[in-house]
């Protein structure tokens, strides 16, 4: 009896322990301030002699909105949180936004002149629950983007975060090795660069001439405007058991009147792309355009919405070694379970121009260009066919999956998808890509205000967001997942679907392992990762501390190697649960391992 | 005489180190006159430049600054020569120039290996220089 009142005794203070722990978890309150860069300058200046952020987590005021002057530079770990804030209320996230300095003019002294840049070893940042408002507030012009990380081996964290109007790039990655996790977050109306075109999008940061990335998991986003592929990784390792290889998933978020294809054509190696909703992705269109005027993607016989082209021949001995190049025979590149879906406002660009069309060639400095005898050079094009615009894969990608690890599985084009969005974005896109296609200059858009919300008011964010990325419940693209529900991002759709990304890793692990998960605590996500030395079939699942199950996250067959799930914070029937500590539990066989978590709302 | 014969070794002694100082000066004179001067570089004029001229102008910094950094024995007695770090700076500077016009003008296309533009070399001369010690991604603002 003696005994067991101990143990009990013994238990209550292991798990307690972790709540005295988050108890004494440094937070430290940002309160409002009328004075522009007052938030920044405090957290900069809130360091210890060691130069490390004295609080673990700064948390802004909802529902106000924090002028920006200066560029907030962070060189430890730290997370930057919105408080919660009552939408039903009136309320909305603690919102960041850029305005010059007393001298008129951007004090953001970087390129890219983003609102956050991280430097650094083995730090952690996180970004969590916050609205990024890209215009400047005196109207002046945009923000570059949100974040721009450099350093090496940093883990950085962006969830529930929101940035409307940005100029270019949202997150762009200049580290080394760095490990990314981009989930529930929307990236919408980019303005780009005055005249701009090609050069915007959601993440940019894998090889080369940016950084380099351990992980990439890009999950239940919603990406609308980029003006180019919302997606570039170049390089991502090596292949299967490349020690140093990253991994990149992506999966179950819409992509929606993106300019370009939605990655890179040629991609990282060991990507995945599951679940996904593409709707009116390469939003230009393609034209038969040979003379390198770069006004469209002029591919003959056009590219898929997946298209991936073949990788050069990497053969540098450095970066072989440090795993950094890539296998072209075995990319193990996978898409499965996405939905497509061309509007009847694309197909119309589409069909525009198929007679025909000719401008004269400008010159770098606009004036028209001459040949050597003085006459104006001009060109002509025409649109490609339509079936050549739209559709999943082209020939190229379909060499790759023939003989290159590339496969694909289970794609659909949604034709029935019935989508809500508002066609006014639509349209403004299709106008904006024909004024660009005529002859190569925006003549009508010719700031960064071409694309604004339905208030037509490009300075304020309208919240909640008036855009609904939602489809109709009959479309085929709602059973379409790999675990039958929707694709798509669950962030402006009501749906429960199950958001679980499994990631087989490249290394072979030789035993059988639970690992803690990340981060903890945690809120709304966390990952879990699990290693098995032979396939086996197992079951991970979530218990509350009385013992009841909450969630299965997974339970089958699973190869060898290192898997990592998510867990979204919701039980079985798409509730979330309440805070507090849980336990989740791997069982194979006789061999079963517990390990605790926090999560907190 | 005895005492003559005593003081030679102390003579020696000095001689050498005065030698000695005298070397140490005139090399880290010699270092400084190396260090090939390059000017700031406005965007404006990388931004006529092809893919293949980007990924050109980005080799001739990178080279330039891997080869002022390997004039040193290590970071930390670079950042004791002020020339040197204003010269990194600067190098950065055009860096982050030259990513500006080049990505404005070619996006994505920039990842588009050819002949005359090796995207693999270029990330394998950033991390020569970022073990060097040198994060020139980070502009002149770099911490050093």
């Amino acid at each position: 009896m003696i005994k067991s009142i101990l143990i009990r005794i013994l238990l209550t203070i292991a798990v307690l322990l972790p709540i005295t722990k988050l108890s004494a978890a440094d937070t430290t309150m940002v309160a409002w301030s009328a004075t522009p860069g007052a938030w920044e300058s405090f957290i900069m200046g809130d360091t210890a002699s060691t130069g490390a952020q004295n609080a673990d987590v700064y948390v802004l005021e909802s529902s106000k909105v924090h002028l920006q002057v200066n560029i907030l530079r962070l060189y430890s770990s730290c997370e930057i949180r919105g408080a919660d804030y009552d939408e039903s209320a009136g309320g909305f996230p603690a919102t960041i936004q850029q305005i010059p300095g007393a001298d008129g003019t951007s004090q953001f002294d970087n390129w890219p002149a983003s609102n956050i840049l991280t430097y650094g070893a083995h730090q952690s940042y996180k970004l969590h629950n916050l609205l990024f408002n890209g215009a400047m507030a005196d109207q002046s012009g945009t923000t570059f983007g949100v974040m721009a990380t450099y350093g090496q081996y940093n883990t950085i964290v962006v969830d529930h975060v929101t940035s409307v109007h940005n100029q270019v790039i949202t997150y762009f990655n200049f580290g080394k090795k760095e490990k990314w996790t981009l989930t529930n977050n929307t990236a919408i109306q980019y303005t780009c660069y005055p005249a701009g075109m090609y050069f915007g999008g959601f993440f940019w940061g894998g090889g080369s001439w940016v950084g380099t990335l351990r992980s990439l998991y890009v999950q239940n986003n919603t990406i609308e405007g980029a003006h180019a592929n919302p997606l570039v990784i170049y390089s991502s390792g090596g292949g299967i058991g490349v020690p140093g290889a990253a991994t990149v998933h992506v999966d179950h978020n819409t992509f929606a009147n993106t300019i370009d294809l939605p990655k890179y054509y040629r991609d990282g190696n060991n990507s995945h792309h599951t679940n996904n909703l593409y709707v009116n992705s390469i939003s230009q269109g393609q034209t038969k355009n040979n003379a390198n005027t770069s006004l469209s993607q002029n591919k003959p016989g056009g590219l898929g919405k997946m298209a991936t082209l073949a990788q050069g021949t990497c053969a540098d001995s450095t970066l072989l070694a440090n795993g950094d190049c890539w296998d072209n025979a075995a990319r193990n590149i996978n898409y499965a379970n996405n939905a497509w879906y061309d509007t009847p406002e694309l197909i119309a660009l589409m069909e525009w121009g198929a007679d025909g069309w000719c401008w004269n060639l400008h010159g770098a400095d606009g004036n028209d260009s001459l040949d050597a005898d003085g006459n104006v050079v001009s060109l002509c094009d025409t649109m490609l066919a339509v079936a050549d615009q739209s559709k999943w894969l082209d020939d190229s990608t379909n060499i790759q999956i023939a003989s290159h690890g590339v496969s694909e599985s289970n794609n659909i084009n949604a034709t029935d998808l019935g989508w809500n969005l508002d066609p006014m974005y639509i349209n403004k896109q299709i106008e904006r890509n024909k004024d660009w296609l005529d002859n190569g200059v925006h003549n009508t858009f010719t700031d960064y205000w071409w694309n604004v919300q339905e208030d037509n008011n490009a300075v304020v964010v309208q919240w909640p967001i008036p855009m609904d990325f939602s489809y109709s419940a009959t479309s085929s693209a709602a059973t379409a997942c790999s675990h039958g529900g929707p694709v798509g991002s669950t962030e402006h759709m009501d749906h429960s679907a199950t958001l679980g990304i499994d990631v087989s890793s490249e290394t072979l692990p030789n035993r059988f392992g639970l690992k803690q998960n990340y981060p903890n605590p945690f809120n709304p996500t966390t990952e879990i990762a699990f290693t098995l030395d032979q396939t086996a079939d197992v079951n991970l699942s979530i218990y509350n501390m009385l013992g009841q199950k909450v969630r299965t996250l997974t339970n089958g067959s699973k190869n060898a190697g290192t898997h990592t799930l998510q867990w979204n914070g919701l039980d079985e029937m798409g509730q979330n649960v309440s805070t507090g500590i849980y336990l989740y539990r791997l069982t194979s066989g006789s061999k079963s391992i517990t390990k605790k978590m926090a999560f907190m709302k | 005489m005895k005492k003559k014969f005593r003081n030679y070794p102390t003579l020696i002694g000095i001689t050498l180190v005065v030698l000695l100082i005298c070397g140490c000066s005139k090399k880290d004179e010699s270092k400084t006159k190396q260090i090939k001067p390059v000017a700031a570089i406005p965007v404006e004029n990388f931004s006529k430049l092809d893919v293949c001229g980007c990924n050109k102008q980005a080799n001739i910094i990178l080279d330039g600054s891997i080869a002022l950094r390997k004039k040193f024995m290590d970071i930390k007695t670079l950042k004791e020569n002020k020339n040197a770090i204003q010269q990194i700076r600067i190098r950065a500077k055009n860096w982050t120039s030259l990513m500006s016009a080049c990505f404005m003008n070619h996006g994505a296309n920039m990842w588009v290996p050819s002949e005359c533009n090796n995207v693999e070399i270029i990330e394998e001369k950033k991390d020569i220089l970022y073990d060097l010690g040198i994060q020139i991604v980070q502009g002149e603002k770099m911490r050093l």
